[in-house]
């Protein structure tokens, strides 16, 4: 249970004390409060009442007052949805029975926090593709014009790169291998970034290589002149270009012969 | 690192928050938060990932206007 779950909880407890006293004892309970709430997503508190009785949940926050009444789930149990249009710490109530009960603030954060994310691909106007580590190993569809996502997968292990191939299929690297982005295994390569070419292979690195996987599935080595290589380009010439972020380099594979030229490099700060 | 609609090569900086041309070297935008990849959407706006700390989740996804204003998206859960 969350420190902020324990906390409403206490204070509900709290708040039998401060009901009327004519009125018979009544005890409120607040739970599914999540470690993070964003404005704009719908939440739905789940409430205990005991005795019984239908509640209503105030929502204050500065001028702001939501109220929404609440629907029975169960004996005593019940559920109230809502959604803070802003930020900030919000003020909850509960009424219930000609009571009131205060419920402590619960903290509204403006925008979804996310776990070290790895790589982007825009997929069309609307849609970004986002790939999330630090635990969480999934894959997002973002809209970019509202901010809205969802997850698309968890099946990829340890998620890294995206591309998109010539044909609009969203490949996938990771610690185990190569993958559609509906979890079909490609190839057995670990890989961080990728990049697909029209003719089906596909181009990869790692920390000790750039590599080719041909769409017979044999596999090439490029070169092994890399240093954390982190960005990886097909460009529309065919040329290969890696940035590589241990060494603030940046290099061009002619993918034919195999030979390689340094772009730039001197750059002192790490490159994506 | 991508290569743009117009054939430039573009990439982040982790340190110094900056987004550069390679080749030319301009400087297209600064005021990234430890940017990490990036992309060009079909309608050719540019996104990057911010990939925050390592010890909490605290990433961003910005957007890069064509004059090189960041913004970032709000990002809501279902």
């Amino acid at each position: 249970m969350s420190r902020l779950a324990a906390t409403l909880l206490l204070l509900a407890a709290l708040a039998v004390c401060s009901a009327d006293a004519a009125a018979p004892a009544r005890i409120v309970t607040l739970a599914g409060v999540p470690e993070t709430l964003v404005a704009g997503q719908a939440w739905t508190a789940k409430l205990t009442v005991r005795p019984a009785a239908t509640p209503t949940l105030v929502a204050t926050a500065e001028a702001r007052r939501l109220t929404v009444r609440a629907r029975r789930t169960g004996p005593g149990r019940y559920a109230a949805t809502v959604r803070f249009p802003l930020p900030g710490a919000w003020r909850l109530t509960v009424l219930a029975g000609r009571q009131s009960f205060a419920l402590g603030h619960i903290r509204v954060i403006p925008s979804y926090p996310l776990a070290l994310p790895a790589q982007i691909l825009g997929v069309d106007d609307r849609s970004l593709l986002v790939v999330e580590r630090l635990g969480r190993g999934r894959i997002l569809r973002v809209d970019a014009r509202t901010g809205r996502f969802a997850v698309v997968t968890t099946r990829i292990p340890s998620p890294w790169g995206l591309t998109q191939d010539a044909n609009g299929r969203v490949l996938v690297s990771g610690g185990n291998g190569i993958y559609e982005l509906g979890g079909r295994k490609l190839a057995a390569v670990p890989a961080s970034p990728i990049a697909a070419a029209t003719n089906g292979d596909i181009y990869f690195a790692d920390e000790s290589r750039v590599g080719r996987i041909g769409r017979d599935g044999r596999l090439e080595t490029l070169t092994t002149d890399v240093v954390a290589p982190h960005g990886l380009v097909l460009r529309r010439d065919g040329s290969l270009v890696v940035a590589h972020s241990g060494n603030g380099r940046v290099l061009r594979i002619d993918p034919a012969t195999r030979t390689t030229t340094v772009v730039t490099s001197g750059f002192a700060t790490r490159w994506g | 690192m991508i290569e743009t609609a117009d054939g430039t090569l573009l990439v982040v900086e982790f340190d110094s928050g900056r987004l550069l041309g390679i080749g030319d070297g301009r400087v297209r935008a600064r005021g990234l938060r430890k940017p990490y990849a990036l992309t060009q959407s079909a309608n050719r706006s540019i996104y990057v990932v911010e990939s925050g700390d390592v010890g909490h989740p605290s990433g961003r996804i910005a957007r890069v206007a064509a004059g090189g204003a960041v913004a970032r998206l709000r990002l809501v859960p279902p």
